[in-house]
């Protein structure tokens, strides 16, 4: 469904050319749920934004790769074409409703403009769908609260609405960037068994953005975990969270307390995220790993399957 | 080594003109309602709730960095509310506070050393060569090392983890017996926030400390603390110990807070009762039990009573009518 070969999206900033995303290989199947998991820094933003076209150009610029729609390269498409594809095709929610919805235009008519953008609908067809949106992503007596402002809704309901927002066309392809951070666990329990309900319900395919490893837990089928700007280890999600290979994986997995785990000693990976605008040489992660040896500092590990469906960029897996 | 008595902070709600010419009864944000508990000595409480629970308030009224509606606490037999200003000075020399966000705590003009040395400075702890020395002390033992090469640098030099390190070593300076940690790891990124909570807990058994935690993480409160208070609409619904609460929690809402918190394994991908609705307003809370708004098994009962914090053995307090 979306093929993704050697993205490269570079920032050139005064301070230097930031690698944010280095070469990613990436594939989404037709109803799949792919989990992009990374911290501050590791590109799974810009990722999720160079598919979107929506890298703010100067100072950003996708200087290589292929984004490939069911065969069809987003990358070599004119802004017009990507208008079309956008919302329709292609539907991106954030992270921060607040943000992302405009104050000063009701909510109901923010989900009916997307709809009137790409269906040939009328004004008052629109707004009928924009309810059912509106119901569909469970807002209680939407009809009333579609003519409510932004600042008038919860951030769980907020949230709601740019999922709303994101299906009203159903999409093939759902980009959610770190949909629940801004919310508490109950909320947050709330909005994963939506997403997981209308993506059976609509069948499209998503790529979850976030740094929560229990999230993807909840939700994903396949997963790929991105440091600083590289694709270290992909699988399905039973193999990354229960037997993963590569070491950050396992350290993030070790260092994160869990509720059924009690008080046992949480393991560290040391140092800090690196400075992107000079990463390390050869595995980007060397300087904090363990297990890192003299291969690991001079070159920089390729994606290798090591069985059926599961790649790892590590030296030390070979 | 710290009791809270029924301790209430109601915040003004701003009222319109025309609303207050018309003598309307002014509107309160109930933000903390009625919270007693207490930690001993050498001991974690840990208190979560959702935003709005009142847990942040509760730290700052125990700082007394605002003041109460009603209430005590108790910091070694003295009221905090009571002290004067001379007396509040020096009860803060064992009270300190640690910050949820790294980049607001710290003040961007100073350099590490005036942020670490300022408490000694404050407190007349030290002075001149001895206070140099103990402020490279403290961040070596945050894990600033060697502390020679970061303390004359200014907090925008420093990374999250870093900054977080450095309000960790300011607030250990004056030697505090009584630490609250106001979500000390929610702003930091996963591979961080281990290192931080093993450093707190090293730093508890080097120093002694008794921590007051504060966090919306119920997974970080299970392995930090020896007690948790779960809060909800600016009351404890439930208090236990931690082993004896993920053993058998009894309220219903603790039940949807542990179930909500998704876990890193898709075997234990289960189909759960969710909690429906959203926490009600703090400014007209639900009358009688709380939480009754959004509880499936609730009574007329709980509509009209409001249920108490009671003992139902080892210690295990709740606030349910299903309960007593």
């Amino acid at each position: 469904m979306l093929r993704i070969r050697g993205l490269k999206t570079y920032f050139f900033t005064s301070s230097g050319v930031v690698n944010a995303v280095d070469g990613v290989d990436l594939d989404i199947g037709k109803g799949e749920t792919v989990g992009l998991v990374g911290e501050s820094g590791s590109g799974k933003t810009v990722t999720a934004l160079s598919i979107m076209r929506l890298i703010p150009q100067p100072p950003g610029r996708i200087v290589h790769g292929e984004v490939l729609l069911e065969g069809d390269d987003l990358l070599k498409k004119t802004e017009h074409e990507m208008r079309k594809i956008r919302g329709d095709r292609v539907a991106m929610s954030f992270q921060d409703p607040m943000t992302y919805l405009n104050p000063v235009i009701r909510v109901g008519d923010q989900i009916a403009e997307a709809i009137m953008l790409h269906q040939q609908a009328s004004r008052s067809e629109a707004v009928k769908k924009a309810v059912d949106a509106m119901e569909m992503v469970q807002i209680p007596s939407a009809a009333d609260r579609a003519r409510e402002y932004p600042h008038q809704l919860s951030g769980g309901m907020r949230q709601r609405i740019l999922i709303a927002i994101a299906i009203c066309c159903n999409p093939d392809l759902l980009i959610a960037d770190e949909p629940t951070t801004a919310l508490d666990v109950i909320t947050q329990d709330q909005i994963l068994e939506l997403m997981r309900d209308l993506k059976n319900r609509i069948g499209s395919s998503l790529l979850l953005i976030t740094h929560d490893l229990g999230i993807v837990g909840e939700l994903a089928d396949h997963v790929a975990v991105m440091y600083a700007g590289n694709l270290l280890e992909y699988g399905d999600v039973n193999t990354i969270l229960r037997r993963p290979r590569h070491p950050y994986t396992s350290g993030l997995l070790e260092s994160t307390p869990r509720i059924d785990w009690g008080k046992r000693r949480l393991k560290m990976i040391p140092g800090t995220i690196p400075d992107m605008v000079h990463p390390p040489a050869g595995c980007r992660f060397h300087p904090r790993c363990a297990q890192a040896k003299a291969s690991c500092v001079s070159e920089q590990p390729k994606l290798i399957e090591i069985e059926a469906g599961h790649m790892v960029a590590c030296h030390t897996t070979k | 080594m710290l009791q809270v008595r029924d301790l209430v902070k109601h915040f003004p709600v701003e009222t319109s003109f025309l609303s207050r010419v018309r003598g309307g009864e002014k509107d309160v944000v109930h933000a903390v309602d009625g919270v007693s508990f207490s930690i001993r000595r050498g001991e974690t409480l840990g208190l979560v709730g959702e935003t709005g629970s009142g847990k942040t308030t509760i730290a700052r009224l125990i700082m007394r960095l605002i003041d109460r509606t009603s209430g005590e606490v108790v910091f070694e037999g003295k009221d905090v509310f009571s002290l004067d200003k001379k007396e509040l000075h020096s009860t803060r020399r064992d009270m300190q506070i640690i910050f949820q966000d790294p980049f607001a705590s710290l003040n961007p003009r100073m350099t590490v050393r005036e942020i670490v040395e300022l408490p000694l400075q404050v407190h007349g702890i030290a002075e001149g060569d001895e206070k140099r020395k103990i402020a490279l002390d403290l961040l070596e033992k945050v894990g600033l090392s060697p502390a020679q090469r970061f303390i004359d640098r200014y907090p925008h030099e420093f990374s999250g983890g870093q900054r977080q390190r450095i309000g960790i070593a300011r607030a250990l300076a004056s030697k505090p017996k009584f630490v609250v940690a106001d979500e000390p790891v929610s702003a930091l990124d996963m591979s961080i926030r281990s290192q931080i909570l093993n450093l707190m807990q090293d730093l508890r058994t080097e120093f002694g400390l008794t921590y007051l935690l504060i966090a919306h993480d119920l997974s970080v409160v299970r392995y930090m603390s020896d007690w948790i208070g779960v809060l909800y609409l600016g009351k404890i619904v439930e208090l236990a110990r931690c082993e004896d609460f993920f053993l058998s929690p009894q309220h219903t809402y603790s039940k949807a807070l542990i179930a909500a918190i998704p876990v890193p394994d898709p075997t234990l991908r289960v189909q759960k009762t969710r909690l429906k609705g959203e926490m009600p307003s703090p400014i007209h809370p639900p009358k009688g039990c709380r939480f009754h708004t959004r509880c499936p098994f609730f009574t007329p009962e709980c509509r009209d009573n409001e249920p108490q914090l009671v003992d139902i053995g080892r210690d295990h307090m709740v606030a349910c009518h299903r309960n007593s």
